[in-house]
Parts: structure tokens; sequence; C-alpha cells
């Protein structure tokens, strides 16, 4: 009985340690598809065109998140709706997408400018926060991978050792 | 066309309400200033709101009008208005130039809605004078009604069977919304909006095989002469321009016209006079 309780809770902790390697992965994809949903977005506002075109075909070739909050933007200004671009740019990313703060106050931060005046000064802002997310991602990707067996067996390894100290 | 509809589109909800309040009393214009209460023009009339507009307001018309594409709407902008639904949206703010061009124009500091009115049956005691279609020149000061009146010289003509193009370069005649014209025209009407006058004009001739072309506010050598050649290669033309009545058409080298309708307002009604050239 005692055994069959131990094996449990090694594979509770190894579940645990994939779940972490799992959130990592998840949180380098999800900044990889706001990267290129930015430069979508980048590449088409240099073709002048509205916002309300530029979103939708942002929302037809994104991925994950990225494109369920082009979607949203894109249903949210074809209907006119009534607040600003920066209060439904932020709302947007904040129903769909699950990113730590700091990676969150790049993409935010964009809010201000899309769909301002000058084109010029809207591409080379999101041509700033993409070069920022991929430096995020660069170190992200090598924190990953350097410590992607660590992440896998640290809970599993903590386990055992707390339960032969318990034994 | 539910200029109500577009105005609630176009402004927050603290300028609406504030509007709302005059919707029943034909609104003309709502002037928006920065740090000013709102002015509400209805019926020639002027009224001062309590309401006092700020920079924010003013940004989320300009955002709203522009559909959250200000960048679009670049060129108008430099052109001093935007258009939303047959809105006008006039706008003065500081001007940016990039060596003699006007590249852009920020800090916007007022704003002036104007609100297109259909007004039909205004000429039916007079289409003994207006008929058959010459060329005519409506001409009066501005905020007098020259584009309803225009308006409805395109829908008698229309109505009538003539082939008639209307060159909307401010897409304020037809208030067209995607391709749909909300100002009934007439059933024989072509509207291309939009587009600078001079362009639209010889596009028209050379496609759409006008008897009429309509346009308004015929102002700069440029648009006089490619409207002259128009009118020279036998089509009938319908404007308007800016000046105090018909004998400010010589000076403004609009006397090739035909016809001359003068509008001026008494005591808030609008008097028409229409002089026939013998």
């Amino acid at each position: 009985m005692k055994s069959c309780a131990y094996v449990l809770l090694i594979s509770a902790a190894f579940a645990a340690g994939f779940r972490a390697n799992r959130i990592k992965r998840s949180t380098i994809n999800e900044l990889r598809d706001f990267k290129d949903m930015l430069i979508f977005i980048e590449y088409e506002l240099g073709s002048n065109l509205p916002i309300e075109s530029i979103f939708a075909h942002a929302a037809a070739v994104s991925k994950g998140s990225a494109k369920a909050t082009a979607a949203e933007l894109y249903s949210k200004v074809s209907s006119n709706a009534r607040a600003s671009m920066n209060e439904l740019w932020k709302t947007a990313l904040l129903n769909n997408c699950d990113l730590p703060e700091r990676e969150m106050y790049i993409l935010r931060e964009l809010g201000t400018i899309i769909g301002q005046y000058e084109t010029e000064v809207q591409t080379s802002c999101i041509n700033a926060a993409v070069r920022r997310l991929e430096s995020i991602i660069t170190e992200k990707e090598a924190e990953y991978s350097d410590n992607r067996r660590l992440t896998v067996l640290l809970p599993p390894i903590l386990m055992l050792l707390f339960l032969i100290g318990f034994m | 066309m539910d200029a109500i509809n577009s105005l609630k589109d176009i402004l927050n909800e603290r300028l609406f309400n504030c509007v709302q309040r005059f919707t029943d009393q034909n609104i003309n214009e709502i002037r928006i200033r920065n740090g000013l209460p709102l002015v509400i023009i209805c019926g020639g009339k002027t009224f001062t709101a309590e309401t006092v507009a700020g920079s924010s307001d003013i940004q989320y018309v300009i955002e709203h009008a522009a559909k959250f594409s200000i960048h679009s709407h670049k060129e108008q902008i430099c052109r001093g208005f935007i258009d939303y639904n047959g809105l006008r949206i006039g706008l003065c703010g500081t001007a940016v130039n990039d060596g003699d061009k006007l590249s852009s124009v920020i800090d916007i500091s007022s704003l002036n809605v104007r609100v297109p009115s259909e007004i039909r049956g205004i000429f039916d005691e007079e289409l003994d004078l207006l008929l058959p279609p010459r060329n005519t020149l409506i001409i009066s000061p501005p905020g007098c009604g020259k584009t309803t009146a225009l308006r409805e010289l395109i829908r008698l003509s229309s109505d009538l069977g003539y082939r008639t193009s209307v060159a909307d370069e401010r897409n304020e005649i037809a208030a067209k919304c995607g391709n749909v014209i909300n100002f009934y025209l007439g059933r024989n009407t072509d509207v291309i909006s939009n587009m600078p006058k001079t362009e639209a004009v010889s596009r028209l001739l050379r496609a759409m095989n006008p008897q009429i072309i309509a346009l308004d506010e015929l102002s700069g050598a440029s648009e006089i002469s490619t409207v002259k050649n128009a009118a020279l290669s036998g089509v009938i033309i319908f404007a308007t321009a800016h000046g105090k009545d018909s004998s400010d058409a010589a000076k403004l080298d609009l006397d090739f016209f035909e016809r001359y309708i003068s509008i001026s307002v008494h005591n808030g009604k609008r008097v028409y006079r229409i002089d026939n050239k013998p």
C-alpha cells in the first residue's frame, strides 16, 4: 500500500514537471504567434489598408491566442464599438492572451499607436515591439533548452528525497 | 440617410447625450472645440450647450469617423475634413509642412460636424424656370443649402430621364456608405465618390456617357477649366460655388453658365432666385 502511494506521488511529481515544461513551451509559442501577427500587421499597414481589413486578414492567418485577439478586434472595429482603439486593443489582449506581465506590457503599449495618423510611426513602433519579442523568445528558448531536463526531473527528485527522508 | 445613427457612431456617450436633446430640431451643424461648450446649429439657430468638449472627445470623433484607421484618411485630413456616412467633419489644427507640401495636420482643436439634409420639392413652383436642364450654377454664401439644392436638381433631371453622373469628391451629395447611396438622386444617376473632381469628370465623360454631370463646390482654375471643357463637349453641368449671388459669377470666372440659382436666408427661411441667361 505504502509503495503504491510512493509510486503515485513520484508520478504526480513527474506530471508536475512535465506540466511546468509545457507551460514554458506554450508561452514561447504564444509569443511567436503574437510576433508573427505583429509582423503581418506591420506589413499590411505599409499598404495603408484600413484597420478593419488588417484585423480581418490577421485573424485569418494567425494562430492560437493571436488569432483570437485579431478576431475580437475585427469584430469590435467592424461594429464601430463605442470605445477607443487603445481600450479595444487592451481588452482583446486581456480576454485572449495569457502572457507574463513584461511581455503583456510590450503588446499593450501598441494600443496607443495602432490606427493613428502616421503609418511610419505605427510601423516603427510595431517593429520595435517585434524586436523586443524576438529577443525575449531567444532568451526563453535558450533557458528552455538549458533547463528542460531539470524542469521535468527536479520535482520527482525532490519528491524522492522527501520520501527517503520521511522513511 | 439616418443622420442620428451616424452621429451616435461618431460621438461618445457624453456628447451624444447632449446632442440628443436637439434631434427633433433638424440639426445642421455641431461645433466641437477643445475646452469650450458644444455649439449646435439647428434650423439656422445657434444653441450653446453646457457640455464642454475636451481633447479626448475630439480624438474619439476622429477615430470613429475614420473607423479606427486615421492613417487611411490622411489625405482627407490634409484637405481639412473626414466624411462618415454623409456627415462631413471639418477639422482645424496645426499644419505640418514638408517643403511646400502640407504633410499632415496635428493637434486638432476643433471640429465642425455638418449634417446633410434632404429637402424634396424645393423647386416645385419654379419647374418651368429649370426645365429643360441647362448649365446651372447654384451660388450662395456657405451654409445656405447649396448641396441640398444641387441634390434636388439632380433628382429632378434624373427622374425625367436624363443620364446624370455625379462627381462627389467629399461624398456629401450622395452620402455613399459602401456601395449604398443614402440620398435618393433619381433613377438615372451614377456616382463617383472620394475622387478629385477634375479626375472624376474626365472619367465620367469617358466611361458613363452622361448627359448631365453634377459636382459640388467648384473652385480653382483647374476645376473650372475641366468643367468648361466638359460643357464645351456638349454635357450639361450642374455645379455649386461660394459667392454672394449670381453677380459674383463673372468675378469667379464662372460666367459660362446659362442659369444661376442664388440662395439667401431671410429670417431662417431659404429664398431661391433663378436667373436664366437669354
